[in-house]
């Protein structure tokens, strides 16, 4: 019922190409014959609207059984290999079975013995809709389980759009993943899943299926650049990098445009609470960025983006309503504003004050990683008795260097392109990476 | 330490942080207040420079506690006070 219009779509498309998994590419046959069997398996094991949390990486079994978790009407709880607190996160999603597989695609079907009796979950079972639980990473605090009703997000995809060739790069349990995911599959596109997401991985698997779009994360293109893995791989078959999840460095968007000046960069918006906008981009080089759509209505207040979404979430099921009387969302994102452009400055949580003076990672790291031998910089702040907080930077270098020339360059550099305030006044040289399994930066 | 050394290590922090040639510093020059050679970012700088340069030595300290904040006289008036309090701390 929910999802014929995709069902009917991967019957016309049959034969084509649907996912490469494993260096093997199956169809859309494939796919169905897998739907069909997950259907069966949730109908004769499932209570009907019960909560199924699954843990997998992107692979055709796991991506069938999502569709039909969406087909038999249950609320889906994606996980990952990278969720290190499942226990937790099943007792808040209220999960009552769980599917896990492990990383050969095997898998484990357990009954937790819980029983949902959330009022939101009950909601959702009255207007017979299947739903989808994604955790709200939030720098604060515990996450938070927001629950969707899936129904919103599938009417996106009723009308037929061309695709190109996607890597999966986000992780499974992803919102901005997830859409990425079912609009290929609704519009019967190819997804490639790499195996191991290094840079050079990455490349290879793009050299060889020809992959043209690569949706992923600042830290990640990054990666690229330093690994210089685009001068062993060719990856002119790419048509579009977009990129989004956290800030991006001026200097890393420059650098990979030069290199790459036919590929399109396209800044993405999107926040578990909301969904993901349609944003666009004033130039391949450039952070200003229009956000919105027309199923989101944004204004700015004190610098802050608030956004209203048609297809915003139920609600929490372990906090509070994110949102105010009249349905406005504080992103808790920092802008700047040009007519209808904006462009993000960094998360509230991450501004350091250096004596009421505000600074943003972001702006530092950018500027920083334009210095000679330096691949990564991490900003944060850390206290200081005289002026409240200052600005603090662990680094990764190319080649051996002693702390106290980086530091003499560091200022050197910074001098006339940055405030005094916000240059680095501890610098740690790091051996590790400060790079998330998610590929974005952590900070601290 | 001698004071002498302490007053060096201060000097050669400050005139790091300055970076201008053209400006000497003393045992006098001043690093707190309308007349002084550094902004209070640059102090902090100063502070952490020379806190690195004295752990280089196997010495150390924090010169910035709490005793150091709630002085009546701060030791970071200048560089000769804030030499003493090197060796006092020592």
């Amino acid at each position: 019922m929910h999802i014929d219009f995709i069902i009917q779509r991967f019957k016309e498309s049959a034969k084509d190409e649907a996912i490469i998994w494993n260096d093997t590419v199956y169809d859309y046959q494939h796919l169905i014959d897998r739907y069909e069997f997950w259907l069966n398996f949730l109908q004769t094991k499932t209570k009907a609207s019960s909560v199924v949390a699954v843990r997998a990486d992107y692979n055709p079994d796991s991506i069938s059984l999502m569709l039909a978790l969406i087909e038999n009407g249950n609320i889906f709880v994606p996980f990952s290999f990278a969720n290190k607190d499942i226990d937790e996160k099943i007792e808040s999603a209220e999960v009552e079975y769980y599917i896990k597989f492990d990383t050969k695609g095997d898998f484990e079907f357990i009954e937790t013995g819980i029983d949902a009796t959330h009022e939101l979950i009950n909601e959702l079972k009255v207007r017979k809709n299947p739903g989808v639980i994604v955790f709200s990473s939030g720098s604060t605090g515990k996450p938070k389980a927001a629950l969707h009703d899936y129904t919103h997000l599938l009417n996106k995809f009723r009308t037929k759009r061309a695709t190109l060739r996607t890597i999966t790069f986000l992780l499974f349990d992803h919102w901005g993943g997830i859409n990425t995911l079912l609009y290929i599959l609704s519009n019967t596109g190819v997804i490639g899943v790499p195996s191991i997401r290094s840079a050079e991985e990455v490349c290879e698997f793009v050299e060889k299926y020809k992959i043209e779009l690569l949706p992923t994360t600042p830290t990640f293109l990054n990666l690229i650049l330093i690994s210089k893995a685009y001068l062993k791989f060719d990856i002119t078959s790419l048509k579009v990098v977009s990129y989004g999840t956290e800030m991006m460095p001026e200097s890393t968007l420059k650098a990979f445009n030069k290199l790459f000046p036919d590929i399109t960069l396209k800044q993405t918006y999107g926040l578990t609470e909301l969904g993901v906008m349609r944003t666009k981009s004033e130039s391949n080089d450039s952070l200003w960025v229009k956000v919105g759509g027309e199923d989101y209505k944004t204004k700015v207040v004190d610098n802050v983006l608030f956004i209203k979404a048609k297809t915003s979430i139920l609600g929490y099921l372990n906090a509070a309503s994110p949102f105010d009387s009249e349905g406005w969302y504080d992103t808790g994102d920092r802008v700047e504003q040009k007519g209808e452009y904006i462009r993000f400055l960094g998360r509230e949580n991450d501004i350091i004050n250096v004596g009421g003076q505000k600074v943003f990672p972001a702006e530092v790291e950018s500027v920083l990683m334009q210095i000679d031998n330096i691949n990564e910089a991490s900003v944060y702040g850390t206290t200081n008795p005289i002026m409240g907080n200052v600005v603090a930077v662990k680094i990764i270098i190319e080649k051996d260097e002693s702390l106290n020339k980086l530091k003499g360059k560091i200022r050197k550099f910074c001098k006339d392109k940055l405030e005094s305030y916000k240059i680095p006044v501890h610098v740690e040289i790091v051996e590790q990476t400060t790079v998330s399994e998610r590929f974005k930066k952590i900070r601290n | 330490m001698e004071k002498k050394e302490a007053v060096e290590i201060v000097i050669s922090a400050v005139s790091e942080y300055i970076d201008d040639e053209s400006v000497q510093i003393s045992e006098s020059a001043i690093l707190l207040g309308n007349d002084a050679v550094v902004d209070s970012i640059g102090l902090v700088n100063l502070i952490v420079d020379v806190e690195s340069a004295l752990a280089e030595k196997d010495i150390e300290i924090t010169l910035t506690s709490e005793d150091a904040m709630s002085r009546r006289k701060s030791p970071f008036r200048s560089v000769e006070t804030l030499a003493d309090y090197i060796i006092e701390l020592i």
